[in-house]
């Protein structure tokens, strides 16, 4: 993981997460673990927090450092597993195009990622080992020998 | 609810009061369950099906 991260807090639960991200502008970021249909499987959703209380959900690569903001939940993953290590973190971009971000970040982290995680790629049809250079439509991470 | 974000501390790091923090999350889950209900909506049935019989056989070891 060289990209480099923002500094992030988990809340009581350990299941949200939030930090603020400087780039273009400062933005405040929080993301969280929930239930997909399988208690053991946990999809993970990110938003940029308004002064309002509420959450902006279209902004991702909005602040002019998306890979930092990527390394952070990349971080932020290994914190939660490591907390729920029977978990497994499904990630799917509600587009094609959102889900290939996430695909190049997991390539950007997988030297370090892979050390520790089992990585599965989902192409709709079949899931195998992440292979980079090959496009998948969601990922699941987990412990290694969980 | 006005939140009065305190990003200032160290880089990166946000203070939330115990009320914000509850109003967030609930935020968030609201949130998530709005993305998790596009991503369902936005492949076939078989596709899902797909993914549980893969999930079934990884974890079979198949």
């Amino acid at each position: 993981m060289n990209t480099p991260w923002y500094d992030y807090l988990p809340d009581s639960s350990g299941n949200m997460f939030y930090f603020a991200s400087y780039g273009d502008g400062n933005i405040n970021k929080v993301l969280i673990f929930s239930y997909l249909d399988d208690p053991d499987i946990y999809r993970i959703t990110m938003g940029n927090l308004r002064v309002d209380g509420s959450i902006d959900v279209h902004g991702m690569g909005d602040t002019g450092d998306p890979a930092s903001v990527l390394s952070t939940v990349a971080k932020a993953i290994a914190f939660f597993l490591a907390d729920y290590p029977e978990a497994e973190v499904f990630i799917e971009g509600t587009t094609a195009a959102r889900s290939r971000l996430y695909q190049m970040a997991i390539v950007r982290e997988l030297d370090d990622l892979g050390k520790y995680f089992d990585i599965y790629g989902f192409d709709g049809n079949h899931e195998e080992i992440f292979q980079p250079g090959k496009n998948y439509r969601s990922f699941t991470i987990s412990l290694k020998n969980k | 609810m006005e939140f009065n974000i305190n990003n200032g501390t160290d880089p990166g790091r946000i203070q939330f009061t115990g009320e914000e923090l509850e109003s967030l999350r609930s935020a968030m889950e609201k949130l998530a369950k709005e993305k998790w209900d596009c991503i369902i909506a936005n492949h076939p049935p078989e596709y899902w099906e797909n993914y549980w019989n893969a999930v079934k056989r990884r974890r079979a070891r198949i």
